[in-house]
Formats: structure tokens, C-alpha cells, sequence
């Protein structure tokens, strides 16, 4: 094996150990006292179907229906965020490329929204799907000359200006709809607070779209390095990135709709992981994934923890942390040149 | 045996025809040069050969098989392609090489060992195995230039298209990589077609010239037998002449007679 692949496999096993240890610990935190035994019991118990009735039935609510919910929103969509964001920045071979700049977010959010206005939150997830399915129809088709020459930025500024009629129509929905206007600003600053009866549905569409994803490592390896050259070496160019993106889209749609718009994993995360192990996409598909479990949920735990953040959504500080944070890495990255 | 053939080959951009009647047939061990004014098609000429660019009119055989027959994954493992620019990623050398092995490998698996032996082969043919760890975009322009013939060889196809590949080298290099592809065609029995600038160069190296003028062909044929001062004046619209010096046959413009 060779020591950059070895290095890389140690930093993914090693992440994933801080991943469990993290999201355990944040299980212990909050204003009832829960000891870690009863903890483990709980998780062993409802995961497993292992029982050893060491725990109240009050601290398996708190444990498994309160805090266990908030952890693994944070880990499923910090990783569905951060994949897609991976892909999205090789299809489009464009660094700033991420479901939000495509709108994809945008479309989620409306879908959303006016499930919402129509009194029909029972199809949250399938309306968030439509929107975000919708827009990147619209903008591939209004940038479609873009995606078959190849001219990257084409579909990007047709993505910019989607999201901006998405959000003016988001916009509007609230205006005129007051009574319901805190229900969907927390689209537009993304939560994990919300308690949602998908986490199953959640955890399946985001391991199957990863899975497609890393079935995928090498066309998105040689994707990289253009368009022609991925046709010479044989990657049906035009299919494989259709599927990719309706794949990330699906992933998109489902993040938004249980956690509304959170901004900047999708982003600053795949920039960090590549720096790491290089361009390889199927070791940065799963360090994407990790990370970005990782930087939500620390983000979160951060609201959790301090009082004076315990009001302000995720987004919110995903975006305090990580707009800095990114032009941290474009001052480098300009430095360098 | 004919490696490709072209009959009536219309070819370029939607409405745009760029080349027009183009016929032609490269046989196995073959090394044909381009020769064409800036402009006049080659690079549409070699992307319609490799399938980047669907023929406006006319049929390409490639192995007697139409071209429009072969899958994206079947017609790597045939024809390779060494372009000219690459985005630059930071892959090592080695992984830039081990991409050409995508076509042979199936979907769910991953590179087996065969596959890395004939990687290692195919950079140690190309003289490049030492760089193998270093990234491709630390590499010098020949030792690039390398890698892309490296990458070629280890698609193990039948048809090589280059695209200048001597530009941007040094003369130790442009020498250095035509000899190694002249060998690769007759030991390797491939046939190779390359756009090139240097007539000299192409005269040296090339078994076959074809001339491009206006997206036509303007002669196609043994290097010997078809190279003519008449029809480089006609190609580049300037008089050449032709030298010949111990059994080797150099051109120059006549300008400075």
C-alpha cells in the first residue's frame, strides 16, 4: 500500500473514532443529568434491541427521542452536505461550486415552504424534493449549453440567478403569510431542533446516495481533469454526470427539508479534506462525509453548550465559523499563487 | 490491417464544417503526421477520430467496426488520446497513469494487480517510472509529456492520436519522445497519427504525411512519395525548398536563398 493511501485510511479511521466520541459526549450534555452507563444502555438498547433496564423511561426519552435526534440530524446531514459539495465542485470543476450556488438549496427550501402554506407538512420531505429536483432541471436546462460544452460558469450564474427568484419567492410566501413566518425562517437559517419522525428514511437516501457516489471515485477522478480527457479515457461524460447530480440533489433536498438551509459545509469542507489527502475522490468522498458530520455537529454542540449561543439556529454559526474560515483558505490559496 | 478508415468524413461544429471529403485509411505500425497550417482542422480532425466530436456526414470505421457502434468504455480501450492541455489537478504521476487503465476496469472493482503491472510497464517503456510519487503538476513539460504517453500505453489500445506532442519541449525531448513513439508504432504494431508543426520533424520520424489545407486533404501518403516543394508552397502559400544530405531529405523556406 502505498504511505499516502495508508496515511489517508489512518485519518479516516481516525476521524470516525472522534466522530463517535464526539457525538457520545454531547449525549451526556444538557440540563438533565444522564450518567454515561445508562447512556450506552439506552443506544444498545433501541440500535440493537439489547436491553439491560438500567435507564428510566424519562432518561430513554431524553437520551434516545431529545438528544440522540439533534446528533444524528447533525451527523447525517453535516455528511450529506459535505459529499454533495465534493461532487458538485468536480462536475463543475469550479471551487465555489455547492448545492447552494446551483439554487438546488433554494428550490429545497421553496418546496418546503409551500408545503407549509398548503397545510400539508406530512410531504415536507417529497415537496423539498420537488423544488430541489425542479430548480436543477431549470437551471441545467437554462444552462444546458454549459453542461455539454463544458463551459462550467454557464450553469453556475444560471444557478445564482434561480436562487435569487427562489428566495424572492420565499420572500413573498412569508409576507404574505405572516402567521407562518417563523415557521419558514427556519428554512432559510437552518436547525437541527426540529424533531423529525425521517431519520430512517434520512439515513437510507444519504448512505445510498454516498454509495453511488463512491461507485463513481474514479469517473469523478478523471472528471477532474476535464471533460475531453474523461471522454478519451472512456467515462460516458454526459451520464455520469446527470446521474451525480440528481443523486447530490436527492442528498440536497433531503438535508434541507429536515434542517432547512444550512450554508458553508458543502463548501469549506471538501477544500479542507482535499488539502489532505489529495484529489483522490474515494478516499475524499468519506473524509468529506466524516468532516462535515464533524463540523456540524461541533457547530451544534457549540449552541448546546454556551448559553449565549443557545438561541441562534446552526446556520447561523456554521456560516459565523465558516465564511471566515473560507476566506482563511482563498487568502492561502492566493498566497501560494 | 486497416486500423481506421475514413470515407467521405464531413466533420466540425453544428452548422460550422469545418473538414469536408475526407478519406483516408491507417494501417497497423503506420506513424501518420498531420501537417496543416494553424487553423485548418487537425484538432477537429483528431477529436472526431476519437469520438469527442460526431461526424456532421460520412462514416469512420475503427477496427472494421463503425465508430458510432462502440461505447464510450470500448473506444478508450482502442484509441488514446495525448492532448495538449490538461486541467491541472494534483494527481501523482502514477495516478495520472493508473486513469488510463479505467476503460479495463469494471465498475465495482478496483485496480488489480495486472493492472498496476501494466501501469509500471508502461511508465517504465516511457522512462518515467522514477517520477511515479511526484505530482503531475511538478513535473517538467517532457517529463508531462511523458506521463500522457505513459497514460496511452496503459489503455494498451490499437490507434494513438497526438496532439503537438512535441510542443513546448526542448529538441532533446521533441527528439526524444518522436523516436519512442516510431518504435512503439512498429513493435507495438499500433498505428499513430499526430499533429505536428515541425515538417523536419515529422519528415524524420513520420512513416506517412498527410497535408491539410482549408479542411481538405491536400496529399496523404508515404513521407517520401508525397512530400513535394510544390505542395508546401501550395499548403503554406511560400516557397520551400527541399535537401537532401547523406540520404535524409530536409525542408526550409526558400526566403532566404
Amino acid at each position: 500500500m502505498k504511505p499516502i493511501t495508508l496515511k489517508a485510511y489512518t485519518i479516516i479511521i481516525f476521524s470516525a473514532l472522534l466522530l463517535s466520541t464526539i457525538a457520545f459526549f454531547m449525549l451526556t450534555v444538557g440540563s438533565a443529568t444522564i450518567s454515561p452507563s445508562a447512556i450506552g444502555s439506552v443506544l444498545l438498547d433501541q440500535i440493537f434491541g439489547i436491553s439491560q433496564h438500567n435507564f428510566s423511561p424519562i432518561e430513554q426519552v431524553i437520551v434516545w427521542e431529545v438528544r440522540w435526534q439533534r446528533i444524528a440530524l447533525a451527523i447525517l446531514v453535516g455528511s450529506g452536505l459535505a459529499v454533495s459539495g465534493t461532487c458538485f465542485q468536480t462536475i463543475f470543476k469550479n471551487p465555489l461550486a455547492d448545492p447552494f450556488l446551483l439554487g438546488v438549496s433554494s428550490g429545497a427550501a421553496l418546496g418546503a415552504a409551500a408545503s407549509i402554506l398548503l397545510h400539508s407538512t406530512q410531504f415536507l420531505i417529497p415537496f423539498a424534493f420537488f423544488g430541489a429536483i425542479m430548480s436543477l432541471i431549470f437551471v441545467s436546462l437554462v444552462g444546458r449549453q454549459g453542461l455539454i460544452a463544458g463551459a462550467s460558469h454557464h450553469l453556475l450564474l444560471a444557478g445564482i440567478a434561480c436562487s435569487s427568484l427562489l428566495n424572492a419567492l420565499l420572500s413573498a410566501g412569508m409576507a404574505l403569510n405572516a402567521n407562518k413566518m417563523h415557521l419558514i425562517v427556519f428554512w432559510l437559517l437552518g436547525s437541527l431542533t426540529n424533531y423529525t419522525d425521517s431519520l430512517l428514511p434520512l439515513l437510507f437516501l444519504i448512505t445510498a446516495g454516498f454509495l453511488i457516489t463512491m461507485v463513481f471515485a474514479r469517473d469523478l477522478d478523471i472528471l477532474a481533469l476535464g471533460d475531453n480527457e474523461a471522454r478519451f479515457l472512456g467515462v460516458d461524460v454526459n451520464r455520469v454526470k446527470l446521474l451525480l447530480l440528481i443523486v447530490t440533489t436527492l442528498i440536497t433536498g433531503a438535508c434541507v427539508s429536515v434542517s432547512g438551509i444550512i450554508g458553508f459545509i458543502g463548501l469549506i469542507i471538501p477544500h479542507m479534506v482535499r488539502k489532505i489527502v489529495g484529489p483522490e475522490h474515494f478516499l475524499l468522498l468519506p473524509l468529506s462525509a466524516i468532516w462535515g458530520a464533524l463540523f456540524l455537529l461541533l457547530a451544534d454542540s457549540l449552541t448546546r453548550m454556551l448559553p449565549l449561543l443557545s438561541s441562534i439556529p446552526v446556520g447561523v454559526v456554521t456560516a459565523l465559523f465558516g465564511s471566515p474560515f473560507f476566506l482563511y483558505i482563498l487568502y492561502l490559496t492566493g498566497r501560494r499563487q | 490491417m486497416s486500423i481506421l478508415s475514413l470515407h467521405n468524413l464531413y466533420a466540425g461544429y453544428g452548422a460550422k464544417t469545418i473538414l469536408s471529403n475526407i478519406n483516408l485509411t491507417v494501417e497497423a505500425g503506420q506513424f501518420v503526421s498531420i501537417i496543416a497550417p494553424n487553423g485548418t482542422g487537425k484538432s477537429t480532425l483528431l477529436k472526431t477520430i476519437a469520438g469527442a466530436l460526431s461526424p456532421l456526414q460520412g462514416e469512420i470505421r475503427l477496427c472494421q467496426q463503425p465508430l458510432s457502434a462502440y461505447s464510450r468504455r470500448d473506444l478508450a480501450k482502442k484509441t488514446a488520446v495525448v492532448a495538449s492541455d490538461i486541467d491541472s489537478v494534483n494527481f501523482s504521476a502514477w495516478q495520472m497513469v493508473m486513469m488510463g487503465r479505467f476503460p479495463h476496469i469494471p465498475r465495482f472493482s478496483s485496480p488489480s494487480e495486472a493492472d498496476k503491472a501494466v501501469v509500471q510497464s508502461a511508465m517504465e517503456d516511457a522512462a518515467i517510472w522514477p517520477k511515479r510519487d511526484s505530482l503531475y503538476s511538478h513535473l517538467s513539460q517532457g517529463e508531462k509529456q511523458k506521463v500522457m504517453i505513459a497514460r496511452a500505453l496503459a489503455q494498451q489500445s490499437e490507434l494513438l492520436l497526438l496532439d503537438e506532442p512535441t510542443a513546448h519541449l526542448d529538441i532533446c525531448n521533441q527528439y526524444g519522445i518522436l523516436q519512442f513513439i516510431k518504435d512503439l508504432a512498429k513493435r507495438k504494431q499500433m498505428a499513430v497519427i499526430a499533429a505536428i508543426h515541425d515538417i523536419n520533424l515529422a519528415l524524420h520520424f513520420s512513416t506517412h504525411l498527410l497535408f491539410l489545407k482549408d479542411g481538405k486533404i491536400l496529399g496523404n501518403g508515404p513521407a517520401d512519395e508525397v512530400l513535394s516543394s510544390e505542395i508546401l508552397s501550395e499548403l503554406y502559400g511560400m516557397p520551400f525548398t527541399l535537401r537532401r544530405d547523406a540520404g535524409t531529405v530536409y525542408v526550409r523556406p526558400a526566403l532566404f536563398e
